[in-house]
């Protein structure tokens, strides 16, 4: 009789306290995912970055630091530019991020800066911070979230993130609606547009292959990269591969036009031939955007779209 | 006898030459027929009137404009540096020594990063301000390594080999630096890695005067650098003068090395390894090492680079299959050197 009542009992409490678990479980798995406009963040929030790392925040963040131009950029499009504490050498858009003190550059983050600033959270893209840097960020509690969005779509969901884990999620869903709006915009464009070849000129003939972010982009527009049928992301093409793919529209973002009329054979090209070379120098607005994931890559985007299909956009 | 099998060497090398050239033209990723690449050549090397009408313009500029020009080019450097690393190799009196050990690549590549640096993006002559900048730093950086060596009037051999290591550390490190403060630094690293892509009959004509004549001009001093292979000393009882040979080596294989190197960038391997490998098969005497190294250099590099350039869809440094084929065939070459005991 004893034993019963016991092992009741000790079911009852084990079932509650597996329903306890379930239950807690279901609503942190309910509030990370929910998808209504007007959500606060509840922390500890628990994501998953691009890398596939599981980070957990434990507070909203009051201090930010970004190492990535794309991540800046997307900072103060939500409004979070107050709270940016640091940025990469070449995170030059906007303005008001110059101001803003430099803790890393083309060589890495200087980990040192950036732990005496003591932020809560770290924004990068994949390849501009090295993994002893990030783990020697983490041993002093920094969270590092680390974005490598291979599409729009990707860098939609970045946004969002950032959003998230700074409890703006609101702007950040209105940014990436109006950002789609514009997209649409432009992909209606050229709904009905033959595919052209097109060849991107990343300097000395080093191109976007398959599977990069500019690729993708390519590929959205229904244009032929002639530098996809190469294995790796930043191939370098031979000037005979380049002559005889033929391309249509030529897209230097290092070259200048001197330089791209000096090499031989490249004349032959239709692109050369009908004078559809485009050169956005380096340095400029448009360089920019055309290649950074970012708040402005739908600018990048119609640049792309109004040099490729000129017709379209009249 | 030994006249008559000298004789067939030449027409087999010469036959070697012509038939590498011709077929190497005809390789490529673009898909264009033999006869097609034969026409073309034909037609504007010997201006016979083939009907190319009916070929691509696209394939005309790929064979004339691109391939040729690319394949001699590869021919002519691939020769100047092997000419080079012999004249080093026997003067330096050093197995270890090619075209860059005293420091003139990193003259070069040093010229080449102010080049890039400073933006000036003028051409003359159909040569780059780039190109113009690697040549003077290249010159530049051999003058300073000789005039350091220099003891009174005399030059010995050890201080030049240490000066121009010391000074090639120095401006490779002149280098980095550069490219950390610099925005432009992957134009410097695409530089330094050495390639013939993009280059065609501007860049051709621009070395092949210098290659010639310093091949005349090293070939003429053939048995005076025999006789250095016996030491300074013995030479110089011998009658050679041995300083005024050492600058004329050294000033014409400065500008033949930096008239290559300006226009494809940094190639290593070539200038050390194929006069070891042409020397294993003709011996070390000058008169037949200088001519076979250069057909030997000029054969190898344009093999590498015809791999470089159409084994994948993308480009290779050349650089690095210089190195992959280079290194084995000479290991095998030794052994089979020590297996007879020469």
């Amino acid at each position: 009789m004893v034993k019963t009542k016991k092992l009741i009992m000790i079911t009852a409490i084990i079932t509650l306290i597996i329903g306890i678990f379930a239950g807690c479980s279901a609503q942190q798995s309910s509030t990370s995912n929910t998808k209504s406009a007007s959500t606060v963040t509840v922390y500890p929030l628990t994501i998953t970055d691009d890398l596939g790392n599981k980070v957990t925040i434990e507070k909203e963040p009051t201090k930010i630091v970004s190492v990535a131009p794309s991540s800046t950029e997307s900072l103060f499009a939500l409004g979070l530019g107050s709270k940016v504490v640091g940025r990469s050498e070449n995170d030059n858009y906007p303005a008001e991020a110059k101001s803003i003190s430099v803790v890393g550059g083309f060589s890495g983050p200087n980990t040192e800066l950036i732990i005496k600033l003591a932020p809560e959270v770290v924004f990068a893209v994949k390849g501009s911070m090295t993994d002893e840097a990030k783990k020697l960020l983490e041993s002093t509690g920094i969270k590092v979230i680390t974005f490598n969005p291979a599409n729009i779509d990707g860098v939609f969901s970045d946004i969002k993130m950032v959003g998230e884990i700074c409890n703006v999620q609101a702007k950040a869903k209105e940014l990436t609606d109006s950002m789609q709006t514009k997209r649409e915009a432009i992909l209606s464009k050229i709904k009905n547009v033959k595919s052209k070849k097109v060849f991107i000129d990343l300097g000395s003939f080093y191109s976007a292959g398959k599977g990069s972010f500019i690729d993708s982009m390519l590929k959205e527009l229904k244009a032929d990269n002639i530098a996809d049928q190469t294995s790796g992301e930043w191939p370098q093409l031979t000037v005979e591969k380049v002559v005889s793919s033929d391309p249509e529209v030529y897209i230097s973002l290092y070259s200048s036009l001197k330089d791209l009329q000096a090499i031989a054979g490249l004349s032959s090209t239709t692109a050369f031939k009908n004078g559809n070379i485009k050169v956005i120098e380096t340095g400029t607005v448009d360089n920019d955007v055309v290649q950074r994931p970012g708040p402005r890559v739908i600018d990048g985007l119609e640049i792309y779209a109004k040099t490729i299909y000129p017709d379209s956009f009249k | 006898m030994k006249k008559r099998s000298n004789k067939n060497l030449i027409i087999i090398a010469s036959i070697l030459c012509f038939s590498t050239i011709i077929l190497s033209t005809t390789i490529g990723i673009a898909d264009i027929s033999f006869t097609q690449t034969m026409k073309i050549l034909l037609s504007k090397i010997f201006h016979i009137n083939f009907k190319l009408g009916n070929i691509k313009d696209s394939t005309i500029a790929i064979v004339w404009m691109i391939r040729f020009p690319r394949v001699m080019l590869a021919f002519f450097v691939g020769g100047a540096l092997a000419i080079c690393g012999v004249s080093y190799q026997g003067i330096l009196k050093n197995p270890m020594a090619d075209p860059f050990i005293l420091g003139v690549s990193s003259g070069a590549a040093l010229g080449a990063t102010i080049g890039i640096m400073t933006n000036l993006d003028f051409y003359f002559l159909g040569i780059n301000s780039i190109s113009m900048f690697a040549f003077i730093g290249a010159i530049a950086s051999l003058f300073i390594v000789y005039n350091i060596s220099k003891v009174g009037r005399k030059v010995p051999m050890a201080t030049l080999l240490l000066s121009g290591i010391a000074i090639g550390q120095f401006l490779s490190a002149a280098i980095s630096l550069c490219m950390v403060f610099s925005n432009d630094f992957q134009s410097i690293i695409f530089w330094t890695m050495g390639s013939f892509n993009a280059k065609s009959w501007n860049q051709l004509v621009m070395v092949v005067p210098y290659v010639i004549i310093g091949f005349i001009i090293i070939y003429s001093s053939n048995r005076e650098m025999d006789i250095m292979l016996l030491g300074e000393d013995t030479a110089s009882q011998l009658g050679v003068d041995t300083e005024k040979l050492k600058m004329k080596i050294l000033i014409t294989t400065a500008f033949v090395t930096a008239a290559a190197v300006s226009v494809t960038g940094i190639i290593g391997f070539v200038g050390l390894i194929i006069p070891h490998i042409v020397r294993i098969v003709t011996g070390p005497k000058h008169k037949v090492l200088l001519p076979y190294s250069f057909v030997a250099g000029g054969l190898f590099m344009i093999v590498c680079d015809t791999i470089a350039r159409s084994f994948m869809s993308q480009e290779i440094p050349v650089g690095i299959i210089t190195a992959l084929f280079g290194g084995p065939f000479f290991v095998y070459l030794l052994k089979k050197r020590m297996g007879r005991g020469i």
